[in-house]
């Protein structure tokens, strides 16, 4: 099993970016979980990118674990000995967490908000987390270089909203969840559009340069086009 | 059977060593001793031209870079995502730093100066790449698998990672294959292949199943 260390496992900790979609490995604070008493706690969202979205929505509830403090689950024993949770060390203040897979069940979406996302996955980290998810589930070991390819194409699309939604809303919008939801249907809406449509042509690598160029081409329009009508 | 050499017998025939007829100098003898020499020559020579064009590739890349670090950070992002549509995920990769921090140096945040210089390292190996003319674009085929048997999933961007830019140089301008390369690089690359590949599933999506064979 493959480990990583806490520097190349977030993207972010504490102050997430809104403009990044959610994700798989999104952790979230202050969610009280149906069946896990009235406490808020912590969830990390387990659901593979593939599966928590209808077209630019996400479905209405979402899977996710209890993400819960654990003092052991750094160094190689950590990682190697703890194989019913996915280690989250120095997640807050140093301090050391980890997702439950026993108590896996699931969220309502409505609940999974951006205020309330404290940390997120790189994408090495993202193919950790399923391959602990994969072993957990049926006791099969994945090399992550298939998982990456796997995940190639959600991942870059996910990388591409962001970078969309930074590139057309202001900074005052870019503070806030309904412009942010709205300018995401935006960019669902352009990457469908056209045969092929950008969303096909990502199924394959080859093309996801092209498509990065055009997705930025087509934000930079649209963000001088609402620049024009204001 | 009696072997002879210009007239007299050879070998057994001919008695010992010492009952050999003198060879005179265009047998094939000297001709033999002549090729060593010469075949002896042009390995040294190509070992010679192998390591000169080695230094020369450093000298031009390093050159290169030192262009590229006059650039600002967001410029140099620029010129990688937004003309060469590199992706955020793999330029964040190279540098060895987050997505995040990547987004922050695009709207102005500061960078380090060696993360500056890795951006400058991967956009002047980019231009190389394209100008040899060989690869068309550069940055989407440093994201591509290698072409190799099924079961093996390994990227231009992965020996990159590694160190290995001379190489990579080597495999753009076909002078090695793949395995070749490969067998220099990651002696035991054979090893990592998986017995599983990636398929395009039913729904659309890219699904995991055991490869059949």
């Amino acid at each position: 099993m493959d480990q990583i260390e806490s520097e190349s496992l977030y993207d972010e900790r504490g102050n997430v970016n809104w403009a990044r979609p959610l994700l798989q490995g999104d952790v979230f604070d202050g969610i009280v979980l149906p069946g896990f008493g009235d406490q808020p706690m912590k969830v990390q969202i387990i659901s593979h990118p593939c599966t928590m979205r209808m077209g630019a929505n996400l479905t209405l509830r979402i899977t996710v674990a209890p993400v819960e403090p654990h003092s052991s689950v750094v160094g190689q024993r950590g990682w190697d000995g703890n194989l019913r949770v996915m280690p989250l060390p120095g997640l807050i203040d140093e301090k050391h967490f980890a997702t439950k897979f026993i108590d896996v069940t699931a969220a309502p979406a409505v609940l999974l908000t951006r205020p309330r996302r404290i940390a997120t996955l790189s994408h090495q980290g993202i193919y950790i987390l399923q391959q602990r998810l994969i072993k957990h589930y049926t006791r099969v070991e994945m090399p992550l270089e298939l998982l990456r390819r796997q995940s190639a194409a959600v991942l870059t699309e996910a990388v591409l909203q962001w970078e969309w939604i930074e590139e057309v809303l202001t900074e005052a919008e870019l503070a806030d969840e309904s412009a942010i939801e709205a300018e995401a249907k935006a960019f669902d809406t352009w990457l469908g559009e056209g045969d092929p449509s950008c969303r096909a042509l990502l199924q394959n690598e080859i093309h996801h340069t092209d498509v990065h160029r055009r997705a930025l081409r087509a934000a930079r329009d649209r963000s001088r086009t609402r620049k024009d009508q204001k | 059977m009696t072997v002879t050499a210009g007239g007299q017998p050879t070998g057994a025939a001919a008695g010992g060593f010492s009952d050999y007829a003198p060879l005179p100098p265009t047998s094939t003898r000297a001709l033999s001793l002549r090729a060593d020499y010469l075949r002896t020559e042009v390995d040294m020579l190509g070992r010679e031209v192998q390591e000169w064009h080695g230094e020369a590739r450093e000298r031009d890349l390093t050159d290169r870079i030192f262009e590229k670090t006059k650039k600002s950070v967001s410029g140099l992002l620029e010129e990688l995502a937004g003309e060469r549509g590199m992706g955020w995920s793999d330029i964040a990769e190279v540098v060895g730093v987050s997505i995040s921090a990547v987004r922050k140096w695009r709207k102005g945040g500061d960078a380090s100066p060696e993360s500056r210089s890795k951006l400058a390292r991967i956009a002047a190996l980019l231009d190389v790449l394209e100008e040899k003319g060989i690869v068309q674009d550069p940055a989407a085929w440093m994201e591509m698998d290698l072409p190799l048997d099924r079961g093996y999933f390994i990227r231009p961007l992965d020996l990159y990672l590694e160190g290995h830019v001379l190489k990579l140089i080597d495999l753009a301008e076909q002078r090695q294959t793949v395995a070749q390369v490969l067998d220099q690089v990651r002696p035991n690359w054979r090893a990592g292949r998986s017995d599983f590949e990636v398929f395009n599933d039913t729904d659309g999506q890219r699904s995991i199943r055991r490869r059949d064979e």
